[in-house]
């Protein structure tokens, strides 16, 4: 796991140091100070559920949105907030429901220089990473316990409680389609920080997260935006 | 706007062939595993033919477990999970012994595909001692793992 993350985090530094080396060397002594400039605020809207929503076939939903700040043409601050939870019938036919908010707080590079006046739109190829957060109260209902051998069947709810930390590693592109308004998608894998110990009860599907598995979500996200 | 085509594109395939199964994969069962040594030289012992019965709470047989099963040295004992004692008759060559395994229970979540199963964390066994010689408790916590539990001296 820590393999993946560092290979992860030697591909974000490389191109961060590309996009970096890459800006032509200013020498005068006014630029070597650069002022916080606000350059833009993009808000975006993700679409995806659209899609997702149906071919779930509704036992699983996500709704979010982000704001997206675009700071020195170089920092992208990004902050997404959703509303997600799931109503499921398990493979062990243990009834799970769930749902809650979530947040994300994160950071943007761009590494396509394009950010020119003569450039009639502009695009966006962002690389970043988030860290997640969500706490949330779920229900378990018919947990079954059974025993051939001894013919002895009984069943169980449980209410349970699960606060979660988590890291993403993020990559997306935002076309500028008309004056403002962008469209894109962005790819994430996301691992959980906090995990419970072997044979504790947990969440079936986190908000923001994804299907609790034992390994890494790859996620997806169609986002509608516009800048301001 | 063509790299964003592309990219999509790309992006859609690649999401398309990860769509997760989800099946049963971990081990659900727990058992209560047992050897057959021999008292003395701590050998492992086949015998040459064993029955193995649980008998339910008004002491009446349930299913065999093993019947005139020959040339074994381990046997698998499932323990009751609606309360904390089970007992198993065992009979090895001919001869009749009883099992008594005292235990408490703990849930156990596994997975969302296989549910959950209750361990168990023995505290006593008791036997009688027409075959059985001794015993000795290796490993007090039974759960999916395979590994075994107690050793039985003959």
């Amino acid at each position: 796991m820590y393999n993946i993350y560092r290979y992860y985090f030697s591909l974000l530094l490389v191109c961060c140091v590309t996009t970096l080396t890459g800006q032509k060397v200013n020498t005068e002594i006014n630029d070597s100070i650069r002022k916080f400039e606000l350059n833009s605020l993009r808000v975006e809207v993700d679409m995806s559920p659209v899609i997702t929503t149906f071919l779930n076939r509704g036992d699983v939903y996500q709704y979010e949105g982000a704001i997206q700040a675009e700071i020195n043409k170089r920092f992208y601050p990004v902050f997404e907030i959703g509303y997600a939870g799931a109503d499921k019938l398990t493979t062990s036919e243990i009834n799970y429901q769930g749902n809650a908010l979530f947040y994300r707080l994160g950071m943007d590079f761009n590494l396509i220089k394009n950010q020119t006046i003569e450039n009639k739109f502009t695009n966006y190829f962002l690389i970043g990473a988030r860290l997640g957060h969500t706490n949330f109260d779920y229900n378990l209902q018919n947990i079954t316990f059974e025993n051939e051998y001894w013919d002895t069947n009984f069943q169980k709810d449980f209410r349970g409680e699960s606060l979660n930390l988590w890291f993403e590693i993020t990559a997306g592109i935002r076309v500028e389609i008309y004056k403002r308004v962008y469209i894109g998608w962005t790819a994430r894998i996301k691992n959980l920080i906090n995990k419970p110990d072997p044979g504790e009860y947990k969440p079936f599907y986190i908000p923001g997260f994804g299907i609790n598995g034992d390994g890494s979500v790859w996620a997806f996200n169609y986002m509608l935006g516009y800048k301001f | 706007m063509k790299i964003f085509i592309t990219s999509l594109t790309f992006i859609l395939l690649f999401f398309s062939s990860c769509t997760q199964e989800e099946a049963c994969r971990e081990n659900k069962q727990v058992l209560f595993r047992t050897g057959l040594y021999t008292l003395g030289t701590g050998n492992s012992l086949n015998v040459d033919s064993i029955t193995v019965f649980g008998l339910n709470d008004n002491s009446i047989e349930v299913d065999s477990l093993y019947k005139n099963v020959k040339n074994i040295n381990k046997i698998a004992l499932p323990l009751n999970n609606s309360t904390e004692e089970s007992i198993f008759v065992l009979n090895i060559n001919g001869i009749h012994d009883t099992l008594n395994i005292q235990y408490s229970n703990k849930e156990y979540f596994i997975s969302y595909s296989c549910g959950m199963v209750i361990t168990h964390h023995v505290d006593t066994v008791i036997s009688t001692n027409h075959m059985i010689k001794g015993y000795k408790i290796v490993n007090r916590d039974i759960n999916t793992t395979d590994v075994q539990h107690l050793q039985i001296l003959l």
